[in-house]
């Protein structure tokens, strides 16, 4: 959309299924709003993924669905610009954006999703030094891309780099990643079926309808190994195949295992937050993850009143549970909105 | 003494067939340990009068296939009573006309051919009308073989066996001998205006268009040819059946028996299957296979002689035994596998470490739970519960630890290291100082009275509860609801244990029974002779048992063996109880035991 | 890199090769159910076996997976064949025939 409005009943921050669902919704009820999307396109996240579990549906399809909806309905949105402050005036809210634009807004979405572990906090994993280590986005690339010039024969996935970690500085499970990496290890073996694929993990947390299911599909049908510990150093041959010393915790002997590429599933951070004037008090968790305000009674309404909170941007959540914060943040917003 | 080269084949063949049955059998009988139970005198004379009318009845008139469906015990017994009839009626033609004392077996087989002028037979119109119907009855019997192959169904059976090269060669040379004689003796009735209503006019039809007389030598020839020809292949065909089952016959009746250890009893069991097909239909396995059953044992053993057996169908019998009850010649399939897998395994050299606490029992009556026991406390619960209501005290064998009886090591072929598991037991019993054993699993009930030799009395808990009513010690209420039972494998098939715990049911509830006989002594699919069946195949055997059973009249299972009420309990298709929970949930306040109870409740509520 | 002047006796390590571990690919070969285990010991806790010497089946899954064929034998000593362990495994291993299998094996 090239003309914009200065004044919107609602803004919202972030272009991802969360931010576009909540838009939706709040549209079916009238409610004029804007998104904001400091990437390219609308999608987000989504935009990188290859196929979502449990199901291994494609993500394009899931967002060219609603990015068309969006522009059926003619929702204003801007993309290629990051809004970097919020202030506060009166009832209302004014947000400035990177190139310059500045909106005012009864209510704001926070809907900015996380960010993934920069797994170069982990220097003994050999992420940035050896090239056949690589993060679980990037392996979604290759699957997406189909673009590989090597074929591994041996593929090793840690789980939890950067989650469950206080040498990382994240305290918190990132949830997603144990499923991710179940579905991975599936995706990889299809793409190369004669290779081995090894996941190191602590636990499994196959917490979701199909989850536990497709744990069980990896194991029997593609002959994936689970071994239970964690990496401690990962070394480097001539040849780029790396050299891992594991702890195999259920025999409780030390193990030695060479593999042609190694994944870290990195786990998921808070996002960044634009900056905020003094008179906003908006609380965060110990994880730094956006607080909402009673996670049973008001899970979308932040500790400022008039900005809400939908999406990963309170802490990992899988997709479908992000559309269905996302409608519940508008249903929010707009009772907000009537009793103003 | 008459000859022609043409029967060559057919004394060959005779020959043969002779020569190399003969050797098995002797072989096999020197390999045979001897019976148990040994006849002497009059007994023995006696059983072979009963086998003699056994092999009549079953090996000749086929009378079990008779009952199993009238259109197959037909074909099997025009078939196999005719020519038995044919020999013999021939022998005494050839006598009428031959001076001979000895003649050599081909002359009356081939009678026609070298006494071609029926009328220097005494009484050639009485002989060739017999003969000829025979022949007919005969031929009727192979038109319904022919008819068999094209439509399985007219015969009762929705699965039959598939034949394969020797087979083949076995069957068609059968199957061509009957019309071949019949044509034979055509011919030469046409050429010398003889024969009676069969072989007349079929004379005649061909002659009509046929060079007859030409034709004649020939046919002789193929029909002789089609004799020797079915001698020779059948010692390694499934035909061998026919006089290995007559001898097994005789052997049954003297007392010789099957066990689990392969002898040279079982070659005789082995090689008396006919693979005829009958127990393909009965046999449970046919919902966890696709295609080919190959656990069946029709299968099993087709393979078996072929050479290609697999694992997997050797160690997925469940050896329930339906098979065995289903097959009309009574082969014991059951030990034949175990058997079978004694042999296909090496010996687990085990090694059990086992402690031997000596106790003594509180009480005369002991109590065996199993390995199952604990995986299944209700049982347990409920049966102390009856026996205090009866006043009975029972003596917990395995509270706290105990052993496995020794059966599943058993079933998959390790016969020595269950036999060490047994002696241990054995011991442990024995030093309990009890007079009776009651245990609530069919399985180690099963072992206990066949391989442990005790000299104390061991029964089920079902037939305790039963002795209970019956005494009066235990009053139990019919509480009208409806409910299925289930029979286990090991004490219906195994023990023949089915009315006691119908009894018992009666007593307590409204007992539901599926009146068709295919649904019933269903396995559970849990046997613990399935070595190598996953537990979704098994379940696949439990959700179609369950459905059969219950049949859509009740949402209650009862069953008297813990590894079935597990693995009903899987399919969550009904609630399913054991026998001692369904009597402990309808004990009556009666009888000394509860009235104990019942004080005892008084003095606790009292003292609060 | 040998041992910085400590060991003598052989390293406790495994080397993980998985393509020359016969008896682990002769097992899931005959027994896919094999690769469901998850250590969870129900099996060993209800052992029948076990109650008497060191019978673990869990533990035997794991030494067939990571190629310690020698301490099978010894961990199988007490087997006595019941079948609890399959009864009680949540994930529908077929235990009884592993073992069966790996007597044939070892």
């Amino acid at each position: 959309m090239r003309a914009y409005d200065t004044k919107y009943q609602t803004i919202i921050i972030g272009g991802g299924i969360a931010g576009m669902t909540a838009a939706l919704q709040l549209y079916k009820f009238g409610i004029r709003v804007l998104i904001i999307e400091k990437e390219d396109n609308l999608g987000g996240h989504l935009n990188k993924w290859y196929k979502l579990f449990p199901g291994f549906v494609n993500a394009d399809e899931v967002v060219s669905n609603i990015v068309s909806e969006i522009n059926d309905k003619r929702i204003h949105n801007i993309t290629s610009d990051e809004v970097i402050s919020i202030d506060s005036i009166y009832d209302n809210y004014i947000v400035k954006t990177s190139s310059g634009h500045s909106f005012e807004a009864e209510s704001v979405l926070l809907a900015q999703g996380f960010n993934t572990f920069d797994p170069t906090k982990k220097e003994e994993y050999g992420y940035g030094l050896y090239s056949n280590v690589k993060t679980s986005v990037e392996v979604e690339k290759i699957l997406k891309e189909h673009s590989n010039i090597t074929i591994p024969k041996r593929i090793g996935l840690i789980h939890c780099v950067g989650s469950r970690d206080e040498k990382a500085g994240n305290l918190h499970c990132s949830k997603l990643c144990c499923v991710s990496a179940v579905k991975q290890s599936i995706e990889l073996k299809e793409r190369f079926p004669d290779a081995e694929v090894i996941c190191f993990y602590i636990d499994l947390r196959m917490f979701d309808n199909g989850f536990e299911e497709l744990y069980m599909e990896a194991q029997v049908e593609h002959g994936i190994k689970f071994i239970r510990g964690r990496l401690s150093e990962c070394s480097e041959n001539i040849d780029g195949s790396l050299v891992l010393k594991v702890q195999d915790t259920l025999t409780g002997l030390p193990m030695n295992v060479s593999v042609d590429w190694l994944v870290l599933m990195v786990g998921k951070e808070a996002a960044k937050l634009p900056n905020l004037d003094k008179s906003i008090d908006l609380k965060l968790a110990p994880n730094r993850f956006v607080a909402p305000e009673n996670i049973f009674y008001n899970p979308n309404q932040t500790s400022q009143p008039g900005i809400f909170c939908c999406g990963t941007v309170s802490g990992p959540k899988t997709i479908h549970e992000s559309a269905a914060d996302a409608k519940a943040a508008a249903m929010s917003i707009i009772d907000y909105l009537n009793r103003k | 003494m008459p000859f022609d080269p043409f029967v060559i084949p057919f004394s060959v063949g005779l020959l043969f067939v002779l020569v190399v049955m003969g050797y098995k059998y002797v072989s096999w009988i020197r390999q045979m340990p001897k019976p148990q139970t040994p006849l002497k005198g009059f007994q023995r004379i006696k059983a072979l009068w009963d086998a003699t009318v056994e092999v009549f009845m079953e090996s000749l008139l086929h009378r079990k296939i008779f009952k199993q469906n009238v259109m197959l015990g037909f074909m099997h017994s025009s078939i196999a009573f005719g020519w038995f009839l044919l020999i013999v009626l021939g022998h005494f033609e050839a006598k009428s006309v031959s001076d001979n004392a000895f003649n050599p077996p081909y002359f009356s087989i081939f009678l026609y051919f070298f006494v071609p002028e029926r009328s220097m037979y005494k009484g050639h119109a009485f002989f060739s009308f017999g003969m000829e119907f025979i022949l007919a009855l005969i031929l009727s019997g192979v038109f319904l073989a022919y008819l068999k192959r094209l439509t399985k169904r007219l015969f009762g059976m929705k699965r039959t066996s598939k034949m394969r090269g020797i087979d083949k060669i076995a069957l068609y040379s059968l199957w061509s001998i009957f019309p071949l004689r019949l044509i034979a003796e055509s011919f030469n009735a046409y050429v010398h205006d003889s024969g009676s209503f069969l072989t007349g006019p079929v004379g005649q039809f061909f002659g009509s268009f046929l060079p007859v007389a030409n034709l004649e030598y020939s046919m002789w020839w193929a029909y002789s040819l089609s004799l020797g020809v079915f001698f020779i292949a059948l010692p390694w065909s499934r035909y061998s059946h026919i006089p290995t089952e007559m001898v097994l016959i005789y052997l049954r009746r003297l007392g010789y028996r099957s066990c689990s250890k392969p002898t040279g009893y079982t070659m005789f069991d082995l090689y008396s299957c006919s693979r005829c097909g009958i127990c393909i239909d009965s046999c449970q396995m046919n919902i966890v296979y696709r295609g080919r059953n190959e656990t069946v044992t029709a299968h099993y053993i087709y393979d078996v002689r072929a050479g290609h057996e697999n694992d997997f169908a050797l160690f997925s019998c469940l050896a329930c035994g339906r098979c065995e009850d289903a097959c009309p010649v009574g082969v014991k399939t059951v030990d034949l596998r175990i058997g079978n897998r004694y042999e296909n395994t090496k010996e687990f050299g085990l090694n059990h470490k086992i402690e031997t606490i000596n106790v003594v029992a509180n009480s005369a009556i002991g109590y065996f739970s199993g390995c199952m026991g604990k995986l299944t406390p209700t049982v347990i619960d409920s049966m102390k519960q009856i026996s205090s209501a009866a006043g009975d005290t029972l003596f917990h064998l395995d509270e706290e630890k105990g052993i496995c009886c020794g059966r599943p090591l058993l079933l998959a072929g390790q016969l020595k290291q269950s036999e060490n598991i047994i002696e241990k037991n054995k011991q442990r019993i024995e030093s309990l100082g009890i007079q009776t054993l009651v245990t609530s699993c069919p399985i180690c009930l099963r072992t206990f009275k066949n391989d442990y030799n005790l000299k104390i009395e061991v029964i089920h808990h079902s037939e305790y509860i039963e002795r209970l009513i019956v005494s009066k010690k235990l009053v139990v209420n019919n509480s009208e609801a409806v409910v299925a039972y289930h029979d286990p494998c090991d004490l219906a098939h195994g023990l023949g244990i089915k009315q006691a715990p119908r009894d018992v049911i009666n007593s307590a509830a409204v007992l539901y029974e599926n009146p068709d006989t295919k649904s019933q002594g269903l396995c559970c699919g849990g046997g613990l002779a399935g070595v190598s069946l996953n537990s979704q195949q098994k379940l696949s055997i439990a959700y179609d048992a369950i459905q059969q059973i219950t049949n859509g009249e009740t949402n209650t299972l009862v069953t008297s063996c813990p590894l079935c009420k597990k693995t009903f309990a899987q399919t969550r298709m009904a609630d399913v109880k054991d026998i001692a929970e369904l009597v402990a949930e309808n004990i009556l306040t009666d009888g000394k035991g509860t009235q104990k109870l019942q004080k005892q409740s008084m003095l606790e509520a009292v003292s609060e | 890199m040998s041992g910085f002047g400590f060991s003598i006796s052989k390293s406790s390590t495994i080397e993980y090769k998985p393509e020359e571990f016969h008896l682990a690919n002769i097992i899931e070969e005959n027994e896919p159910t094999s690769r469901l285990c998850i250590s969870c010991g129900s099996c060993s806790a209800t052992c029948t076996g076990g109650e008497f010497a060191k019978l673990r089946m869990h533990y035997i899954h794991l030494y067939v997976k990571r190629n310690l064929t020698d301490k099978i034998r010894e961990e199988l000593q007490n087997c006595m064949f019941c079948g609890k362990c399959q009864l009680v495994c949540p994930r529908g291993v077929n235990n009884r025939n592993i073992i069966r299998l790996l007597w044939e094996n070892i």
